[in-house]
């Protein structure tokens, strides 16, 4: 009861302007981040289920990789051991440090997803595509993308919203999104239920908001039979 | 370690005394005590050799520092124009100037000197901005602790043992240029209490 009558609300206000430029570039790096990973899980999750030779063997390697590795050391790797490559360093900007980590991240697990769901689309739809006299391609965009998409659309939706919170993670290379203002904000104020209260709330209107909205496309492109 | 993390662990116990370049700030002073000042700090920009960068010409730069460092604090009030990046140690932001994150670390004199002479890639602009003291952290209402850090400082101030300290530790062409900087048997140090220097602009 003390801590809820000892909360200082007016310093929140205050810093409500921080609070909104952080989470506006929070937003941009998890736009680009759940954009990507949708394009990269589309196409090699596509590679992998049709076992397209050499470009399904990468993506495996490139899916095993992320998969088993924390995303922290990959955001490390990228900020810092791509500077280290003798001859040729590659010194990338923060933000792009930022939406690059992620994108590869999601899409690493979006494949995963994707294959899935390209895969469960049953046999004989895509034989009925060929038959029909679609070529390879044809058959993928117009029977088992549409098909396949929605069947992985649950499990990549979950897929989203973890490229959105693994944007926090991103205070470790100091750039400058939400949680990294708030742990700034902290260090300076000394309140950290005041701080931490407002970042957890606006976490979770923004992740609700993404969710909410997923669920409308979910069910606006369900398939008619299982309405 | 890390820089922010500091005053919570003094404040949770599990150290007794910081004594880790803490400037006074009175944010920090609602915190815990400090002891009386034993070092009269003042804030540098360490810059790559190449670069020509002064107080004056930071607008569209990146300034690296410290998180909650008082240098944070003047940057957002002071050089809106430019990107402030904040690391949880010191030497993240020499790292951060070295691979050309950043454009300058803004922090106190006695660890940027320090950097500037090891580093020969490395070295001090001529400005210097916010003379704050540093003291030694200690948890509010610990008097016993106060009364005997406060006692040491003050008989080492007496017998110019920081002098003595400075001349061992530092090469011999900087040690003239801090020996206003440590506590004498004749100069007094004190913290700006009630002004916030942190919003006096240059």
């Amino acid at each position: 009861m003390t801590l809820v009558a000892s909360f200082d609300w007016h310093f929140i206000w205050e810093h409500i302007l921080d609070f909104w430029t952080g989470l506006k570039a929070t937003l941009k790096v998890a736009a680009i981040g759940i954009g990507g990973s949708l394009a990269i899980g589309i196409v090699l999750g596509a590679a992998r289920a049709h076992r397209i030779p050499v470009l399904s063997s990468v993506a495996a390697i490139y899916v095993e990789v992320i998969r088993n590795t924390p995303i922290l050391v990959q955001i490390f790797f990228i900020a810092g051991g791509l500077t280290q490559i003798p001859g040729h360093p590659i010194r990338l900007e923060p933000f792009t440090i930022a939406w690059l980590s992620v994108m590869i991240w999601g899409g690493a697990y979006n494949t995963e997803n994707f294959r899935a769901g390209f895969e469960a689309v049953p046999w004989r739809y895509r034989e009925a595509g060929l038959a029909l006299g679609f070529s390879r391609i044809a058959t993928f965009v117009n029977v088992t993308l549409p098909i396949g998409a929605r069947i992985a659309l649950p499990s990549s939706i979950n897929t989203y919203v973890s490229v959105l919170k693994n944007t926090s993670l991103l205070t470790a290379i100091g750039f400058a999104e939400l949680t990294d203002t708030a742990y700034s904000l902290e260090s300076q104020s000394f309140k950290p239920s005041e701080v931490y209260f407002a970042l957890g709330a606006t976490y979770l209107l923004v992740v609700w908001t993404l969710s909410a909205l997923m669920r409308l496309v979910e069910r606006r492109l369900a398939i008619p039979e299982a309405r | 370690m890390t820089t922010p993390s500091r005053i919570p662990t003094l404040m949770s116990g599990r150290v007794d005394i910081i004594v880790s370049t803490l400037t006074w700030t009175a944010a920090r002073a609602e915190q815990i005590d400090f002891s009386i000042p034993y070092y009269s700090a003042v804030g540098r920009l360490l810059v790559p050799n190449n670069s020509s960068l002064g107080i004056g010409s930071l607008g569209g730069k990146t300034i690296v520092t410290t998180r909650g460092a008082i240098y944070a604090t003047w940057t957002s009030n002071c050089f809106k124009n430019s990107t402030l990046l904040q690391v949880d140690s010191p030497a993240l932001a020499v790292a951060a100037v070295k691979d050309g994150r950043a454009d300058t670390f803004m922090f106190d004199d006695a660890f940027l000197l320090g950097v500037a002479t090891q580093d020969r890639d490395l070295k001090l602009t001529g400005d210097k901005f916010l003379n704050v003291p540093w003291g030694i952290g200690i948890r509010k209402g610990d008097t016993a602790m106060s009364r005997w850090v406060n006692a040491a400082l003050r008989y080492m101030k007496k017998n110019d043992e920081f002098v003595k300290i400075l001349r061992a530790n530092a090469p011999a062409r900087l040690v003239p240029g801090f020996l206003d900087n440590v506590p004498r048997p004749k100069n007094t140090f004190a913290y700006p209490v009630g002004k916030d220097v942190s919003s006096i602009c240059p």
